[in-house]
């Protein structure tokens, strides 16, 4: 075999764009998946943005089939990245089978659960099946702060559900969502991760859809409350340097999509029904895998980013932030 | 260096400092001397198993002997890190480190590179592999394969 001629480069690691392209489009298929797989749930949280429940699965959820022909693709597709969410992805009654599915495949999968199912065995099967990490959802440091949110969960239950996925040896993530009466708490709940053993700690302002549309008044924090809030985790990031990550969004959410019209993610989240949308926070979808494959929604995806419809949306959020309240109005693009 | 964080957003970091030979060896100078000093503290302290100890201090030296040699004739095993997955695309190739869940976007050179290490090759054979594939008269390849194994080192997205 001959040899080919080499092009010098600069730089070993300059990639097909710059930060100021859109670098989404050069993929041949999404980097992240975000998997509702159903809408079912023990718990009704007041913040919740699906709207889940206990009763509130939704009629057309992807049956048994459905679902692994959609992750037959994933794989084939070679998407380094999943996460099965919910509801409450643990009472999918086909949960272990698509997590022994993707990771017998050598997936990386995190799930991201309320904690209450979290049990030893249930703890032991998921390290036995190499899930890449567990995230936990912990809105407070205390049995009354974490109640109030999450309507019917039990605090010293998923406590108990961590320390179990501790002692199992999977990685751990917490997750945190503000709430005018848990704020105060943020530094006890990163204090209280770290000390149950997760690598990462997530949160970010609370969103202005789902249930949080009817709890609103009782549910958000002030801009008072949002400044110490993020102070705090300013100083938590610092003082957990190197030992957990602590990552937070102090962005607004009009802020956000405003950038990711720029620069839109490799990543696509899917609803338990399998229809697919742009970003959570947009009720714009731009395929169903039940009719289509991934690849033709990944190139819908990329067109959909720039339907005028998607920018007119973003730019209304500024004069009328409450339009966020519809966004389980799915348009079709 | 290009990476892109969760929601798939590229942005620029700096290239790390370029890897020379001597490094590695000073590294696994490094590392020969902290075995023998733990071993030799083992037999000074343990009187039942000192025997044992003699013949573990005299494997650790063969041992940490035959890594220095290797590392020296720049032949130390590689494979990706355990939460990094790679996939090729049309401009190379991406590297997605799950665990901070950062994408590092690769040029068709860096991806070539990567290929190597998941077939399970050492540094020298990536870099002899490379050069026979194409022409290099003045060294670039070998230079910049050898920066960019020094970057997935200290970026953690390889172990050896």
């Amino acid at each position: 075999m001959g040899q080919a001629d080499y092009e010098s480069q600069e730089d070993i690691l300059v990639p097909a764009a710059t930060a100021d392209d859109n670098v989404t489009g050069d993929l041949r298929a999404p980097l992240y998946i975000a998997w509702q797989i159903t809408n079912e749930c023990n718990l009704a949280c007041l913040h919740c943005i699906e709207e889940s429940g206990p009763g509130k699965a939704f009629k057309d959820e992807l049956d048994a089939k459905q679902v692994f022909s959609i992750l037959e693709q994933f794989v084939d597709l070679e998407v380094p990245y999943l996460s099965f969410s919910g509801g409450e992805p643990m009472v999918h009654t086909q949960f272990f089978e698509m997590v022994k599915y993707v990771c017998a495949r050598n997936g990386q999968l995190k799930i991201e659960t309320n904690g209450h199912y979290l049990t030893p065995e249930n703890c032991e099967r998921l390290k036995e099946l190499n899930v890449k990490a567990v995230q936990v959802s912990l809105d407070g440091a205390s049995r009354e702060t974490f109640k109030r949110m999450r309507v019917g969960g039990d605090f010293d239950k998923t406590i108990e559900g961590v320390r179990n996925l501790r002692a199992a040896g999977v990685p751990i993530e917490v997750n945190f969502s503000p709430a005018s009466f848990n704020v105060h708490e943020i530094g006890a709940v990163v204090d209280l991760a770290y000390e149950l053993g997760a690598y990462s700690f997530y949160t970010g302002r609370t969103m202005y859809t789902g249930n949080a549309v009817k709890t609103w008044h009782r549910l958000t924090p002030s801009e008072e409350q949002y400044d110490k809030f993020f102070g705090v985790l300013h100083k938590k990031t610092g003082e957990y340097r190197g030992r957990m990550r602590v990552y937070f969004h102090e962005m607004g959410l009009l802020e956000e999509l405003r950038y990711r019209l720029r620069h839109p993610a490799a990543l696509l989240i899917v609803l338990p029904n399998g229809l697919v949308k742009l970003i959570n926070a947009l009720p714009f979808v731009c395929g169903d895998l039940r009719r289509q494959t991934l690849g033709e929604i990944w190139a819908n995806f990329q067109n959909a980013w720039k339907d005028p419809r998607v920018t007119k949306f973003v730019e209304d959020l500024a004069g009328n932030p409450a339009k966020t309240a519809a966004l389980h109005q799915w348009v079709y693009l | 260096m290009t990476t892109v964080d969760s929601m798939g957003n590229f942005f620029k970091t700096s290239t790390g400092c370029r890897t020379k030979r001597r490094a590695i060896s000073i590294s696994a100078i490094l590392c020969f001397s902290g075995i023998i000093e733990q071993d030799g503290d083992r037999v000074d302290c343990v009187d039942s198993g000192q025997i044992v100890c003699v013949w573990r201090l005299r494997f650790n030296l063969l041992h940490s002997w035959w890594i220095f040699h290797n590392a020296a004739l720049g032949v130390t095993p590689m494979k990706l890190a355990n939460y990094v997955k790679f996939r090729e695309e049309k401009f190379g190739g991406v590297l997605f480190e799950t665990r901070s869940e950062k994408v590092y976007a690769l040029n068709p050179t860096a991806a070539a590179v990567v290929r190597e290490i998941e077939a399970g090759r050492d540094e020298g054979d990536i870099v002899r592999h490379l050069t026979e594939r194409y022409r290099d008269p003045d060294g670039t390849i070998e230079r910049e394969a050898v920066a960019f194994i020094a970057n997935l080192r200290q970026m953690k997205l390889v172990q050896d």
